[in-house]
């Protein structure tokens, strides 16, 4: 080195940086070995030996370095920071020795919180991708759905919003910074591979200056465009993905939607796709609005409006000047806009909900994230009872430090240092478990809105280094001050269980009890999600599901314009899939349960008020090939449809509203956008018919009127036919006997009704697996815990045990003081997750079906079971104590 | 008496140390060894706690270290006392005096 003078190094720094320092260090110590290996050799070892002997006696030199080398930097002010990060550096270089040295504490802690962490950071990121993070749209949070509402005629919820209307909104409303409707509907796309239905979203032109999204290729309409040129679209991410295979080379290039030309000018981003229905966005241009009709004020139906708030306009606001608008139009216009008002609800929530199915999401969701959050506690616990084991072994370790000067504080440090290595650890072990995790559940498990933004992010990863903060202290703390209780006495007692200990058992024991009653609580919240499945799955849907197909057809016009060449061509598409070998029927219907419904008013004279009723359009067989039940009078035939008669059929449900149901009189109002819109249809009920669900989740069947499909022909229609169960794979051959009566008619299978029955459960489904999981981690972990805190008693108590057993206690006595403390233990924790699941499961209420939230066999069974799976816990070590040999231990000690 | 037990090392390591440097500068090592030749091996100290109370010792100004050769020819690092090291052994010297003078009176009467 080269020497300088000694102000020049000190103004540097030079001699005083700690790795000089550290090699003075060095060199001093390794002189005293030598020098102590020399003189054992003159006392007659080998230098071998010798050498040995001066190691050993010199003890741990890291440490006595890491000490020298704090008494060398504490002198100096300037070094002081440095001296900080040197003994964090020191603190993980021995925290990482400590626990190489005991590579099974490491492992079990590492791989619990691991596991702990990982679930918690999967759940958060579909909590945070679904329920939390802001919207991929620029200033997403003033984005808003506006509504029609009717809550007098029965339309609590979301009603599209008519096209004039929506004008009047747009113009006199002051609270928005812009306005823009959808209309969406079904198109067939043509291309080289044939016909495709699609849903198509014709939007007015300034709809994407509205929502302000990225595009992923080229840029969607604007306003100003769509006045020179109309004939443009918008391709939705995954329909370029899965029709144009991703072409790059897309923009500029002509689509086909229902004979018509359009110029792909851009194509959407991936989760960038509002409406999530919309597979293609065209301007919604004034032939459009006069052919669909839209010009009807009374038509509310297919659309949807987007709307941006003012920045600082807040919706309630909006929502109230919306309202004196309708209160206006309702003046002038009192045959269609009486009683509907407005309803503003945040686009985040549309979103999430789109067809108000899903509203059992964001509480699933958060009842998933507490739950998890609940199996990691439990995992810190069982991590803490690990740690506070190791900490009594290290006593004396703890003591020696003591008496070279540590304090307490520095031991504490000592001891979060080695816990915050092990959650660090469990945390890249979660975050990989999480990824891998979120793969899964995106791949197998059920549809969740917003699926394209769930991802672990800087976000989720910032939650997780949050995790692992507070983790360090849930299962850090109580080792930690443990270890700085140490004294320099308990050197002196052998430091084997002794009075001081009593406080660790005692706060083991609790940890262990609580970890009982925490999973007791995930375990109950499971039983009852579970029990609530299954009420789900014996729910009976009105009709006989199996061996049916759902096939979704979609008209293009021309030539199919007339109703009489709709109704022409359902007959034709009837007849040929009856054609096919195994078919036993076919009928159609314009929504089929579950697969969406129009609202139409009722009025009878039976009823004071108007009420709102699904509106089913059917063909004759339709209730016999779905194999709803007949209850009253009879269902419809062939002779009721052309010319209608004015037969009607009723639900059981609407039934139960009128008092002679059969041979009563009502009027609902023709639903298929279109010039006859809104046109009323007066007939008489002819017979009832059973309730039908859609879903297994949904409440009730809705009111519902079948009226003969003669009289409001769709133009996309759905076909359900009945097959053999014997004929294998009958919808391949269904589809191509329907292709085969117009090749140029889109055919979509859409799916068997057993596996759209069993689909609406998806998300009950996985919810539930999910709370089963977790509750079964958490009874795993509460169980290790038992068996880990009484195996430990045993070693403590082995020789108190052999005492006893050698002045004439038996085995089965031994086993049961064991037994007997397990018990004490789970009992307590038992307790008190009986009482905090009474308390707490009512927050699961909206979430259970035909099980009360504190339903006693959920509570009694699973109690059971949980005392059980313990009891076993609690077994092993107490045959074990049972099994100690007394001389054995007795000559050990 | 051992001081392997760490009751007694603060305070006292300090005077032995301070009183084996009396005679002249030492290694630590030497410091060690001349401790327990001169107690009839009674005071054992440990490395562990000798090192760092020379370095504390050396950081207060009462040791000044200095890098040289042993008899051997072997690079050390001396200890020698400051003149206020030796304020400082005389101090803590008397104060030793007075305790265990003290402790050995309370001792006698009790035992008497």
């Amino acid at each position: 080195m080269i020497q300088l003078p000694k102000g020049i190094r000190r103004l540097f720094d030079l001699e005083t940086t700690a790795a000089s320092s550290q090699r003075h260090v060095r060199t001093e110590l390794e002189f005293h070995k030598e020098m102590r290996t020399r003189e054992l050799v003159d006392q007659g070892l080998s230098p071998e030996q010798a050498r040995r002997e001066a190691e050993r006696l010199f003890g741990h030199s890291g440490q006595i370095e890491n000490d020298l080398a704090k008494v060398a930097r504490q002198a100096e002010p300037r070094l002081r920071v440095l001296s900080w990060i040197r003994d964090i550096q020191q603190d993980l270089g021995f925290a990482l020795r400590t626990l190489r040295a005991t590579p099974s504490y490491a492992v079990v802690a590492i791989l619990t919180l691991g596991l702990g962490i990982g679930a918690n950071t999967a759940v958060f990121t579909l909590v945070d991708g679904v329920l939390m993070s802001p919207l991929p749209y620029q200033d997403s949070e003033q984005l808003v759905t506006l509504w029609s509402t009717s809550p007098s005629r029965g339309v609590l919820t979301r009603s599209p919003v008519s096209y004039p209307d929506f004008r009047d909104w747009r113009s006199q409303a002051k609270s928005f910074e812009g306005m823009a409707m959808l209309y969406g509907h079904g198109a067939v796309l043509s291309d080289r591979e044939g016909p495709t239905p699609i849903v198509v979203a014709a939007v007015s032109g300034d709809y994407f200056e509205l929502l302000k999204a990225r595009s992923a290729l080229g840029s969607p309409f604007t306003h100003a465009e769509t006045t020179v040129n109309p004939q443009v679209a918008v391709l939705k991410y995954g329909t370029w993905q899965r029709r144009f295979g991703g072409d790059p080379n897309i923009i500029g290039r002509t689509v086909t939607l229902d004979g018509l030309a359009y110029t792909v000018v851009g194509v959407t981003d991936r989760g960038r796709d509002f409406p999530m229905w919309g597979e293609a966005w065209i301007p919604l241009t004034p032939e459009l609005v006069r052919s669909q009709n839209l010009e009807n004020r009374g038509q509310r139906i297919d659309t949807w409006v987007l709307a941006r708030l003012r920045p600082g306009a807040d919706s309630a606001a909006a929502a109230a000047e919306l309202q004196t608008i309708c209160n206006r139009l309702t003046m002038v216009y009192p045959e269609t806009n009486t009683d509907w008002s407005a309803l503003v609800a945040p686009l985040r929530q549309i979103v999430i909900d789109p067809f108000g199915r899903n509203a059992t999401i964001p509480r699933s969701l958060v009842l998933l994230n507490g739950a998890v959050a609940l199996v990691l506690l439990i995992a810190c616990a069982n991590v803490a009872n690990l740690s506070l084991a190791r900490v009594l072994h290290r006593r004396r370790e703890f003591a020696v430090r003591r008496a070279l000067g540590a304090g307490g504080w520095r031991l504490i440090r000592q001891l979060l240092t080695e816990s915050l290595l092990v959650a660090a650890a469990g945390a890249v072990l979660g975050v990989i478990v999480a990824r891998w995790a979120i793969s899964l559940i995106l791949a197998h498990g059920p549809a969740l809105p917003r699926n394209t933004e769930i991802a672990v992010d800087l976000r989720v990863l910032v939650f997780t280094a949050a995790l692992v903060a507070m983790t360090t202290l849930l299962f850090g703390i109580f080792p930690a001050f443990r270890s700085a209780g140490a004294q320099v006495t308990d050197l002196r007692d052998g430091a084997r269980g002794s009075v001081r200990s009593r406080g660790g058992k005692r706060l083991q024991s609790a940890l262990v009890a609580s970890q009982v009653g925490l999973a007791l609580l995930l375990l109950i919240g499971a039983g009852l999600l579970v029990e609530s499945l299954r009420n789900l799955q014996r729910v009976d849907p009105g009709f006989d599901t199996e061996n049916l197909l759902v096939l979704r057809t979609q008209a293009p016009s021309p030539p199919y314009s007339t109703d009489e060449q709709l109704i022409d061509l359902h007959q034709r598409l009837e007849q040929a899939a009856e054609n096919v070998p195994g078919v036993i029927g076919a009928a159609t219907v314009n929504h089929v349960p579950g697969g969406g419904m129009v609202i139409s008013p009722l009025e009878t004279p039976g009823l004071d008020s108007v009420i709102s009723v699904a509106f089913r359009t059917v063909s004759p067989d339709y209730i016999e090939t779905m194999g709803i039940p007949t209850l009253e009078g009879r269902s419809l035939t062939r002779e009721d449809m052309a010319p209608w008669n004015g037969a009607l059929l009723v639900n059981e449900r609407l039934a139960g509203m009128l008092d002679q149901p059969v041979g009563q009189r009502l009027t609902v109002f023709r639903q298929k956008p279109g010039a006859n819109f809104g046109e009323p249809l007066e007939g008489v009920v002819v017979g009832v018919v059973g309730d039908v669900l859609g879903s297994l989740v949904q409440p009730a069947s809705p009111f519902t009127v079948y009226v003969p499909y003669t009289q409001n022909p769709w133009q996309s229609a759905t076909l359900v036919v009945r097959t053999d169960a014997a004929v294998p794979d009958p919808a391949a051959l269904v589809r191509e006997a329907l292709i085969e009566v117009d090749p140029n008619l889109p055919v979509a299978l859409i799916r068997t009704m057993e596996s759209q029955m069993s689909g609406s459960l998806s998300q009950q489904r996985f919810a539930g697996l999910l709370m089963g999981a977790f509750a079964g981690a958490a009874l795993f972990l509460a169980a290790l815990g038992v068996y880990g805190v009484l195996a430990y008693l045993v070693r403590q108590r082995a020789r108190e045990i052999s005492v006893r057993m050698a002045l004439g206690a038996r085995q089965v006595d031994v086993a049961r003081l064991i037994v007997k403390r397990g018990m004490v233990i789970i009992g307590v924790g038992a307790v008190a997750g009986l009482a905090a699941a009474a308390a707490l499961t009512r927050v699961m209420t909206s979430l259970l079906f035909g099980v009360s939230a504190t339903d006693p066999i959920t509570f009694v069974t699973v109690t059971g079971f949980l005392v059980l799976v313990a009891l076993v816990a609690s077994y092993l070590p107490a045959r074990r104590a049972a099994k100690l040999d007394p001389m054995q231990v007795l000559r050990d000690e | 008496m051992s001081l392997n037990d760490g009751d007694l090392i603060s305070g006292t390591l300090d005077v032995l140390v301070l009183k084996a440097l009396s005679w002249g500068p030492k290694h630590g090592y030497g410091i060690g060894r001349w401790i327990g030749e001169s107690t009839d091996a009674t005071v054992l100290v440990e490395e562990g706690a000798l090192y760092p109370a020379l370095h504390r010792m050396e950081r207060r100004g009462w040791l000044e270290a200095k890098w040289g050769k042993t008899e051997l020819g072997r690079r050390a690092k001396f200890y020698g006392l400051t003149p206020k090291g030796h304020l400082q052994l005389m101090a803590q010297a008397r104060r030793w005096y007075k305790y265990s003078h003290a402790v050995s009176l309370l001792l006698d009467k009790s035992s008497a």
